[in-house]
């Protein structure tokens, strides 16, 4: 969704803000990775809210960006 | 908020999802045009149904994952 330019904008601010160094996509060891600059599509009639954390296995920090007003 | 030795829910509770009536909302952040929000990745998040969603077709959102 994002552009390569705008997503390393994104997360050169997003390293300003936590305070580290860099930011990276995980892998497991397989080559799994989570979806990353993909847009999801919520409706009432598409599911329910299901709260959650993400998984420090591959990630320490989650984002989203709203697209539309 | 899932804390060490705990590595997600799964590890914590033995489930992905914590059961909406278990779960204490304490931060409500609204869904603005280009905002970016940002958390720890073993912070509990869940999104808020609105009127919105069931008047038009898309509530979007553009997610990241970074290790860090």
């Amino acid at each position: 969704m994002l552009r390569d330019d705008e997503l390393a904008a994104l997360e050169a601010r997003v390293c300003q803000l936590v305070g580290v160094k860099r930011v990276w996509v995980e892998q497991t060891r397989t080559g799994i990775h989570l979806n990353h600059s993909c847009v999801q599509v919520v409706g009432s009639t598409e599911g329910t809210v299901k709260p959650h954390t993400d998984s420090l296995n591959l990630c320490r920090y989650a984002a989203a960006l709203y697209p539309n007003p | 908020m899932v804390m060490p030795p705990n590595r997600n829910l799964v590890d914590a509770l033995g489930n992905r999802f914590v059961p909406l009536n278990a779960f204490a909302e304490d931060l409500r952040v609204p869904h603005h045009y280009n905002r970016l929000r940002l958390h720890k990745a073993n912070q509990t998040t869940a999104p808020v149904p609105t009127e919105a969603w069931s008047h038009t077709p898309s509530g979007l959102a553009a997610v990241f994952f970074r290790m860090a």
